[in-house]
This record gives C-alpha cells, sequence and structure tokens, in this order.
C-alpha cells in the first residue's frame, strides 16, 4: 500500500533534531507510567534495567543476610523451619546475585552508556532491548515466588511420582529469565558493532564498550548452555517419573555457573569501568591501549566456563584446562594494572580523587582477592603433580647415580609435601570456600557498577550523586563483601560444607560464620547508602544549567560527555566523526554542534 | 584485512579448539596413557575425529567447547564478511559513497514489547499447570505480539512522520483488528450469558433474557444517538455493560446453580418424577 | 490501540499531504543481529549434544562394567521397545538438503527484486518446513518413547533434542513469515535483501544442527 492521503498534524521540530529521533518525542505527555513501559528510547529502558536490578538486588542482599544468622549455629536450624528451606533460599540467594542484580545492573548501564559511548542516537533493536526488560521482569518474579513456595532446584528427583509444580516452574522461570538476559546481550553486540560513528573502528571504541562487547559475547557462548541444562530438567521433570538429570539436587547441575572460571565472566565490566575512569582522572590518554582491549578480551576467553560441568564430569575441577585457566585469569588483571600503571607514570602526577575511581579501584581488590582465593582453590591439581614429577625425576637422578632400576621415591621432605597437599587442599572441593570466591567476583561487579553509576550519573539520571556517600557505600561493599568471604574461605578449610545449615562442628567455624554475617550486614548497609544517595541527588543536588561543566563535569575524553545531562531523545545534535579512542582529546577534534562552531 | 571483531571472535574460536583439544587430552581415555606416561594413543583418535572414534575422555567438555569455537567463528565470520558494519564500509552499499548512512533512531513508543512479557508469564505458568488453556492462551498473546509488533515495525518505515505512520498502522491493521476483536468480545459475551442461562431456573432465565434485551436495545439506541452522545462515552458504556456481564458470567460459573448440580439432569429429572409422584399421592390421600 | 488522535472517519476524508521519506536504517544491522541470534541457539545445542554423548558414554561404560563382572547381555541405550527407523529421519535430510536450494532461491529473487519468486521460494520454503515438522510428530509416535521408561535416560535427551529443533524449525519458519510480509509490502524486494538473507543464514545453521542429530540419534544411536 502506498501513503496517499494522510494528513498529519506533527508541528515541525526542530530541524537538526529531526535526524536524531522521532518528533513524536518532543510530544508525548508526561506520563511516567505509559512512557516507561512503552518507551522506545535507550536511556528509559536502562534506567528501568537498573531499577529492577536494584530493587531485586535489595531481596537478595536480606536473604544473604538471614542465611548468614541461620549458619551461627551449625548445631541446629533455628531461622528456616528446616534444612532444606535453608538450602533453598541459599541457592535462590546466589542465583538472583547473579541473574537478577549483578548482571541486569551492568546490562542497564551498557544500555544506557554504549549507544552515548559510540555516538548513536539509539540501540540497534530498542524495541528488543525493551521486550528483553519486561519479560525478564516477568520472569524473575515468577522465578522467585515459585522458589520461595517450596519450588527451586534445591530439591532432586523425587522417590515416586512427577517432580513439583513449583520446581518445575523455577526450571523454566530461570530458563526465561536467562533468555531474557541474552537477547539484551545480543542487542548490545549489535549494537556496538551497527552504530558507532563515522571514524571509530573497534579498536577506537571506549574500553567500557569494548569490555561489554567482550562480557555479552561471553554470555552469549555460555549461557545458553545453562538454558539447555534447565530444559533438560524440565523436559525430564514433566513425566510421570522423572529419570534424574538432577541427581540429589538439580542445583548440582547448574552449580558451574557458579564456580570458577564461569562465574568471573559477569566481572569482566570491572576492567573496562578501570579503563574509564583512570585514564580521565589523570587527564592523559591510557597507556597500551591495545594492550588493555588485548587484556579484556583475554579475560574474557579465560572465563568461559560452560565445560567444566562436574555434574557430567566429576574430575572436570582437577583437568589441566581448568587448572591452567583459573591461574591463567591473573594475568589479563596484571596487564590492566601495568597500563593503568603505566599511564600514571606518564602522566607524572597523583590522579583526581573521586567516587567513581576509587570504587573502580576498590572493584580491582575484590577481584584480584577473588582470583586468589580461586588459585588457592585449585593449587592441589597444580601443585601435588609438578611436586610428584619432581619428585620421580629425583628418584631417577638417584637411581641413575646408585645403579639402580625401578621406581623409587626421591627426597622424602617432596614426598610429605606432595601428601600434604592433597590431603589438604583436595578436602576443601565442595566446602565455603568456593561460596567465598563467588562472593567476591560478584562483589567486584556490584562495584564496577556503581561506579558507572557514579561516573555516568550527570547522563543516566542527570546529576551526580553524593561523593560522601558513594565512599561510604564502595568501602562498606568491599569491606563487608571481603569480611564475609574470607573467612568462609579459612572455615571451608574447617570442613564447612557449601550451603548446608547444620556445618562443620569444627572449633572456630561459629565464630568466622558470626564474622561472616557481619561482613554481610555491612554489604547491606553499602547497599542502603547508595540507595539513599539516589534521592537525595534530586533533593539535594543542583539543577541542570547545560553548561559545559554540567554535560562533562569530569572532563571525561569520550562522546557521551558531548551530549547534553540527561541527554535528550536522540542523544547528539547530530552524528560526529572521529580519528581516536579519546576524541575530546584530539586537537583536530571538532564538535560541529557547538556554540559558535563554523557550519 | 582482518578486523578487530573478527580478531576477538576468532581469538574465541581458536581458543576452544585448542581448549577442546588440550580438555579431551587430559581428560583422557580410562585406560590410561600409552606412550611416555601421558600419550594416550584413544584419545588422540578421538579427538581428530571428533568423538566418533575413540575415546575424548570427558566428552561433555569437549563438545561445548567445539560448539563455543563454532558459534564464535560463525560470529567472527559475519564480522569480518561486513568488515565489522563500519560505517564507512555500510555506506560503499548505498547509492552515493559519499554520505554516511545514519545510525537507527529511537522508534516511536510501543505497548507490545511489554505485551509478549505477559504473554510470556502465561505461557510459562500454563506450561506446568495440568490444563492446556493457559498455555495456548499464552502462545495466542505471544503469535498476536508477533504480528502486531511486524505491523507495527512495518508502518515505521513506510514515511519519516512517527504520527504518519501511526496513522498507517491503524488504517492497515483495523482490517482485521477490529472483526477480530469484535469475533472475541462477542464469543466471550455469548459464553457469559451462557453461563448465567445455565446457572438459572426457567422463570430466573426469563428475567435474565429480558434484562439482557433491553440493555442491548438501550445501548444500540444510545449508539443511534451519535454523534451528540460522543464515541468515548458510548465506548465507555459498551466497556462497563460488557464487563458486568462477563463478571456475573464467571460468578454464575463458579457458585451453586439455582436448580442443582450441573449435570445432574438425569437425577433432576427422577426427582421431578418422584416428587410429582408424591405431590399426586398426597393430594389423592387428601 | 497506538495513541493516534486519528478517527477512521478522518482518514477517509483526509487531505493529499506530501510525508517526509522514511528513515532508512543502516544495513547490516539485521544480519549482525541474526548472526548473535543463531550462535545462541547452536551454544544451546552445543549444551544438549554434550549431554547426550556423556550421558550415553557413561551409560555404555557402566553396561561393560556390569557385563564384565555379572556376565550377561548389556542393556541398549535407547530402550528396546523403542522403535528406530532410519526412513523418517533421512527422508528429513533430504527434504532439507532440497530447502537450501530454495533457501538461496529466495535470497537470489530478493536480489533481483523478483517479488513473484520470492514468494514463491519462501512458500516452498515453509512447505520443507511444514513437512519436516510433521515427520518429526510422526517420528516420536513411531519411535514410542515414554519418559517414564525408567533405564538409560536416552528418552528426556531425545525429546529435549528433536523437540528444541522443532521449535527451531518454528522459529525459522517466523523468520520466512517477516520476510514474506517485507516482500508483500513493499515495492522493491532489493531494499529488503537483509531479511532474507537473516532468515536464510538461521536456516542453515538449523539444517547443519539437524545433521548432528541425525548422525547422533539415528546414526550412531
Amino acid at each position: 500500500m502506498t501513503l496517499t492521503e494522510i494528513e498529519s498534524d506533527v508541528s515541525a521540530p526542530p530541524a537538526v533534531r529531526e535526524t536524531m529521533a522521532p518528533a513524536v518525542y518532543q510530544r508525548l505527555p508526561k506520563n511516567i507510567l505509559a512512557d516507561g513501559v512503552s518507551s522506545g528510547d535507550h536511556k528509559v529502558i536502562g534506567r528501568l534495567w537498573i531499577l529492577g536490578s536494584l530493587l531485586f538486588g535489595l531481596f537478595t542482599l536480606v536473604a544473604d543476610v538471614l542465611v548468614r544468622i541461620e549458619r551461627l549455629n551449625t548445631d541446629s536450624v533455628d531461622l528456616f523451619s528446616q534444612a532444606s528451606t535453608f538450602e533453598q533460599w541459599f541457592t535462590l540467594h546466589r542465583v538472583s546475585l547473579v541473574f537478577l542484580f549483578v548482571v541486569p545492573l551492568l546490562i542497564g548501564i551498557a544500555m544506557v552508556m554504549v549507544p552515548l559511548q559510540i555516538g548513536a542516537p539509539s540501540l540497534a533493536f530498542p524495541r528488543a532491548a525493551s521486550a528483553a526488560l519486561w519479560s525478564w521482569a516477568v520472569a524473575g518474579v515468577i522465578m522467585v515466588v515459585s522458589w520461595a513456595i517450596d519450588g527451586g532446584l534445591i530439591n532432586g528427583v523425587p522417590a515416586e511420582g512427577p517432580v513439583g509444580q513449583a520446581t518445575q516452574l523455577s526450571m523454566l522461570s530461570f530458563a526465561a529469565v536467562v533468555i531474557a538476559l541474552l537477547v539484551a546481550s545480543m542487542v548490545i553486540v549489535t549494537t556496538i558493532f551497527t552504530e558507532r560513528s563515522q571514524g571509530m573502528s573497534l579498536y577506537n571504541v571506549p574500553l567500557f564498550t569494548w569490555s561489554m562487547l567482550v562480557a555479552a559475547g561471553i554470555w552469549l557462548l555460555s549461557l545458553p548452555v545453562l538454558v539447555s541444562n534447565l530444559m533438560l530438567m524440565w523436559i525430564d521433570a514433566r513425566g510421570p517419573s522423572a529419570q534424574g538429570f538432577g541427581g540429589e539436587q538439580y542445583y548440582n547441575q547448574i552449580s558451574w555457573v557458579f564456580d570458577q572460571p564461569q562465574v568471573f565472566a559477569f566481572a569482566i565490566p570491572v576492567l573496562g569501568m578501570l579503563g574509564e575512569t583512570v585514564p580521565v582522572a589523570l587527564r592523559r590518554r591510557l597507556k597500551q591501549y591495545d594492550l588493555a582491549m588485548v587484556a579484556i578480551g583475554l579475560f574474557g576467553a579465560l572465563s568461559f566456563g560452560a565445560y567444566a560441568q562436574t555434574f557430567f564430569n566429576p574430575n572436570a575441577n582437577t583437568t589441566w584446562l581448568y587448572v591452567v585457566g583459573s591461574i591463567a585469569l591473573i594475568l589479563p588483571l596484571l596487564a590492566m594494572l601495568g597500563s593503568v600503571a603505566l599511564t600514571g607514570a606518564a602522566a607524572g602526577r597523583a590522579p583526581i580523587f573521586s567516587a567513581h575511581l576509587a570504587l573502580s579501584a576498590m572493584a580491582l581488590v575484590a577481584l584480584f582477592t577473588a582470583g586468589a582465593v580461586s588459585t588457592v582453590r585449585v593449587l592441589d591439581s597444580l601443585l601435588a603433580p609438578v611436586v610428584g614429577f619432581a619428585n620421580r625425576v629425583v628418584g631417577f637422578i638417584q637411581n641413575v647415580f646408585d645403579g639402580q632400576e625401578g621406581s623409587r621415591e626421591g627426597w622424602k621432605f617432596l614426598s610429605d609435601f606432595e601428601g600434604w597437599i592433597g590431603s589438604t587442599f583436595d578436602e576443601i572441593a565442595g566446602t565455603s570456600v568456593g561460596g567465598a570466591m563467588v562472593q567476591l567476583v560478584l562483589i567486584a561487579g556490584l562495584l564496577a557498577g556503581i561506579a558507572g553509576l557514579y561516573y555516568w550519573a550527570p547522563k543516566i539520571l542527570g546529576r551526580k550523586l553524593p561523593t560522601s556517600l558513594g565512599l561510604l557505600a564502595g568501602l562498606s561493599i568491599l569491606g563487608g563483601g571481603v569480611l564475609s568471604a574470607l573467612p568462609d574461605a579459612i572455615s571451608g578449610f574447617l570442613d564447612q560444607p557449601e550451603f548446608v545449615a547444620e556445618a562443620s562442628q569444627r572449633d572456630g567455624v561459629e565464630l568466622l560464620n558470626l564474622i561472616s554475617m557481619l561482613g554481610s550486614l555491612g554489604v547491606f548497609a553499602g547497599f542502603g547508602a547508595l540507595l539513599l544517595a539516589l534521592p537525595a541527588a534530586f533533593f539535594f543536588g543542583a539543577d541542570n544549567d547545560d553548561d559545559e561543566d554540567e554535560r562533562n563535569p569530569w572532563q571525561g575524553h569520550t562522546l557521551e560527555w558531548l551530549s547534553e545531562s540527561p541527554p535528550p531523545p536522540g542523544n547528539f545534535e547530530g552524528p560526529y566523526v572521529v580519528t581516536s579512542e579519546a576524541p575530546l582529546l584530539d586537537d583536530d577534534f571538532v564538535n560541529p554542534y557547538a556554540e559558535g562552531a563554523s557550519a | 584485512m582482518f578486523t578487530p571483531g573478527f580478531k576477538l571472535f576468532a581469538g574465541l574460536a581458536t581458543i576452544g579448539i585448542i581448549g577442546a583439544f588440550v580438555y579431551g587430552l587430559s581428560s583422557g581415555d580410562a585406560g590410561g596413557p600409552d606412550y611416555f606416561g601421558f600419550v594416550d594413543r584413544n584419545a588422540i583418535i578421538g579427538l581428530v575425529s571428533l568423538g566418533w572414534k575413540g575415546n575424548v575422555g570427558s566428552a561433555n567438555g569437549f563438545i561445548v567447547l567445539i560448539f563455543m569455537s563454532i558459534s564464535a567463528a560463525l560470529i567472527g565470520g559475519t564480522a569480518v564478511a561486513f568488515r565489522d558494519a563500519d560505517v564507512e564500509s555500510v555506506a560503499e552499499l548505498g547509492d552515493s559513497a559519499s554520505a554516511m548512512p545514519l545510525a537507527q533512531r529511537p522508534t516511536a513508543p510501543s505497548w507490545w514489547p511489554a505485551a509478549s512479557a505477559v504473554g510470556l508469564g502465561v505461557l510459562l505458568i500454563g506450561l506446568v499447570m495440568d490444563t492446556k488453556a493457559f498455555w495456548i492462551i499464552g502462545l495466542v498473546l505471544l503469535a498476536t505480539v508477533a504480528v502486531e509488533w511486524a505491523l507495527t515495525a512495518w508502518a515505521d518505515r513506510s514515511t519519516g512522520d512517527a504520527v504518519t505512520n501511526l496513522a498507517v498502522r491503524d488504517r492497515v491493521g483495523a482490517s482485521f483488528e477490529i472483526p477480530l476483536l469484535g469475533v472475541a468480545l462477542g464469543g466471550v459475551l455469548a459464553l457469559s450469558i451462557s453461563r448465567m442461562f445455565l446457572w438459572a431456573t426457567g422463570n430466573t432465565a426469563v428475567v435474565i433474557a429480558g434484562v439482557l434485551s433491553l440493555v442491548i436495545i438501550a445501548v444500540a439506541l444510545l449508539a443511534a444517538f451519535r454523534p451528540q452522545i460522543g464515541r468515548r462515552a458510548l465506548g465507555a458504556i459498551i466497556g462497563v455493560v460488557s464487563v458486568v456481564i462477563i463478571g456475573l458470567g464467571i460468578l454464575t460459573a463458579v457458585v451453586e446453580p439455582l436448580h442443582g448440580h450441573h449435570g445432574d439432569h438425569g437425577e433432576e429429572d427422577g426427582e421431578q418424577h418422584s416428587a410429582l409422584v408424591v405431590l399426586e399421592s398426597t393430594v389423592e390421600t387428601a | 490501540m497506538s495513541g493516534t488522535t486519528f478517527s477512521p472517519t478522518d482518514l477517509a476524508h483526509a487531505v493529499v499531504t506530501e510525508a517526509p521519506a522514511p528513515f532508512v536504517p543502516r544495513k547490516r544491522t539485521l544480519q549482525i543481529g541474526t548472526a548473535a541470534f543463531t550462535a545462541i541457539w547452536v551454544m544451546y545445542f552445543g549444551g544438549l549434544f554434550g549431554a547426550y554423548v556423556s550421558a550415553r558414554n557413561s551409560f555404555k561404560d557402566l553396561q561393560a562394567d556390569i557385563v564384565a563382572r555379572d556376565g550377561g547381555t548389556a542393556a541398549s541405550w535407547i530402550p528396546d521397545s523403542a522403535q528406530v527407523e532410519l526412513t523418517a529421519p533421512t527422508i528429513m535430510a533430504w527434504t532439507l538438503l532440497m530447502s537450501i536450494i530454495t533457501m538461496q532461491w529466495a535470497v537470489y529473487s530478493f536480489k533481483r527484486n523478483d517479488r513473484r519468486h520470492s514468494l514463491i521460494a519462501l512458500a516452498t520454503q515453509a512447505m520443507f518446513g511444514a513437512a519436516v515438522i510433521n515427520q518429526v510428530v510422526f517420528q516420536w509416535n513411531q519411535l514410542g518413547l515414554v519418559i517414564d521408561d525408567p533405564g538409560s535416560g536416552a528418552t528426556p535427551l531425545i525429546y529435549a533434542i528433536t523437540a528444541s529443533h522443532v521449535a527451531m524449525i518454528a522459529v525459522a519458519l517466523c523468520l520466512l513469515a517477516f520476510a514474506a510480509f517485507r516482500a508483500l509490502a513493499s515495492s522493491n524486494t532489493s531494499d529488503h535483501v537483509d531479511v532474507a538473507a537473516s532468515a536464510a543464514t538461521f536456516w542453515y545453521a538449523m539444517v547443519g544442527l539437524y545433521f548432528v542429530i541425525w548422525i547422533l540419534i539415528f546414526i550412531t544411536k
């Protein structure tokens, strides 16, 4: 059909804006609900992702505190009605921490900021992003409710009869949550590939955008395997009596997602945030930009963990790929740190202190600590074969000198050392050492998300967030996170199982659990400080005057700082041409839409 | 020649292949290594034949890594084929190489993405419940969303004015939406009225029929007096009447019917016959 | 329904006026998105195939141990009560091979602005897809597998894999429907080659995955 007879009543919008956003956005009624639900503006969609993640985050952190309170007494189950209820809440807390809190928070920030950083008016598929958002929210609510009503994945295959409906609904809704996150990842990847400004190749994209490309790519490659696990469990569960894809507990089949190396995939944006905030604080380009990009890509590749499913291969976490890959994760972190250090040395002065810089640094500290714990977990698989091999070589040499044949124990202390490694570190499999590592990684991801909120608050919210509350939130979350994780790591060596309520009876475990619980309260308090910061910015912050300081309060280097705070629909006055990764530092960069610029 | 997007995903594919071989070799064959304490012939044959012959040890991890490299290669191959979709390379596809194509603009507001979430929720709940109707409703909702979304996306490309596009969408969509909605509403109203009649006894059913007839006549008369009565007011009246009828239909479907149990008509007839016999016998006795 | 203020009466009596030219989105966007979407499906099947092979190997190893210890014959991975015929899967394989040709014909027709042949090719494609779905349902009845059957665990895996493939075919048919809609609703199909090419990418991936299923489940059992 051809259009011939429609009369338009639209009043002519400013001509230059018409190229960047439909005129309908100029005339929308100010209805927050309708605008929010139906909006095609990526900033609105991103804000809703962030809001949803913060609401679920509140629930998640409350669950964390409750679970740790339960473990204060290792003799009995006090807070929850029975041990299985505790395990349900423990696993719900862990699932929601990843898929309802940290990952959606990072996705929300990416949805707002990636188009701004690449100079685009919108995401590649705005309505798909909106559909992903609402599907995630609905499926998330169904998942939490079904988990809470005696569902969840902690139940195993019943002795007879079908699997309960609440459990089946938990499986399906969990799969739907993951599919929604996959659709959002697909939108981010496509946007980064197809909506960049002229002159901006992927070599020149900002590091946060690059880190989101790597993170979304790894999520696209690993999370579908989780969906396949869940679908297999559900199809099995639909039968009159299930075959047993879950064994004693269905959670076992998906536990690889919450184990190394996969869990590190949820912290890839930490490196991107560091790469954004440090150069701005030092007022210069990041040195070895290519090295930083390679480091982020390598970190992403090493964090792919869908192969290490211990349900199908109980020895998966002792193979060379797993061990070497887990330890090698530290290398990209060091490379990133090196790039930052070189930049600092070249700047020749201290960085300008800000909340977002501090938060990015705290996120890196948490990630390094998590890396250390992950290395401890695989030490027996690494050291024991090496020490054993060395001892056999020593024995062989001794045979040569003594003119003997056959196998021979070399030095006794090497044999004793090999035995000690095996007996000490082998027993920490399935203990709370794993939980400590997961906690630290996700704390790192959370801190990176908060750093992003603080850094880009002028664009996301239209005003800066209070620095004091940001520092308080960061210190409390980092301190609380370390305080909650490290005692778990120690109590793992004292036979504290991962998520069993009635746990180890060894001395000291309850004291460690008490410290861990206090740490989780610290994390909760820090999150509360963040929630206070958001309304405080609106009640006590200054109005936006759209001058240069408001557009670019941190003297940032990338394109998002050319837009208003907050940006209107369409983001920019028009398209830009860039020639480097920090266009605002280029001498030859001209903003054609600045006041006084020539046409 | 090789774009950075290709390098990233080709790197992931290469790491996947190497990882698969390392993993398959190190998880090994149950028979153990054959040469030099670590070379496992069966495992090597399994790796080279991609699991067809031999034994790769942990097949699950091996296959996942192989597929990871295939998926990454797919994205990387697309990236290098399209030069990472750089705007300069996309511009070469157009009529004028000097005109850089504009990036995607924000789309006009639309309720269909949120509606898809509702359909998804209904589908999820329906799939675990024993009744088929729920998940069929969920599928119908999702199919409706897909059709409407496609129509809206097509209309967005008809002109450069969003208001005009909305009018175009309505013009094309109304041709099937209004009849379908009318049929659906009519069907639901008919079902509700049928529930009311099933609930009622003989005299009550006559009253219900009379009231419904009067309501329909009243609405028709109101419609005849348009445009004095505005479209919105008439729509509101029809909406309220429909909601009341549907509500009464639901209510009468769940409460006990006036004449006893639903479906026990044989027994009811028998009881009535026996009641009549008792009455007749009572009269005769009297 | 969409918030517009126009009434049907207004539209019927509207005045001819000039509307601005439509915004043309950048090319390649849909194809990059489809590549990412296809990668998700390929990884999903990778997880299922890994589980299938791993479970099958474990079962066969267990049966070998039992036979070595107790004697007798090993139980089969696919229950003996199931009737595994190769006819239907092979016909499906040939159907999908033919569909590759018709899919490429559709893309070629889109490029040459040949709307008639575009629609014929897409319709033929849809017919092939529907035929394959029909074959799968027939095969489910023929196999006679019941999830309730105790034993190897093959049944839920086979259903998970084959049902997921049916879902993938359904999604591919939806993409074909979108391509057909674009062909019908536009005057130049060459402006919409991206849609046809995207549908083709997804279709070829679906065919490739079917061949893996064919070999894994029906040939090697």
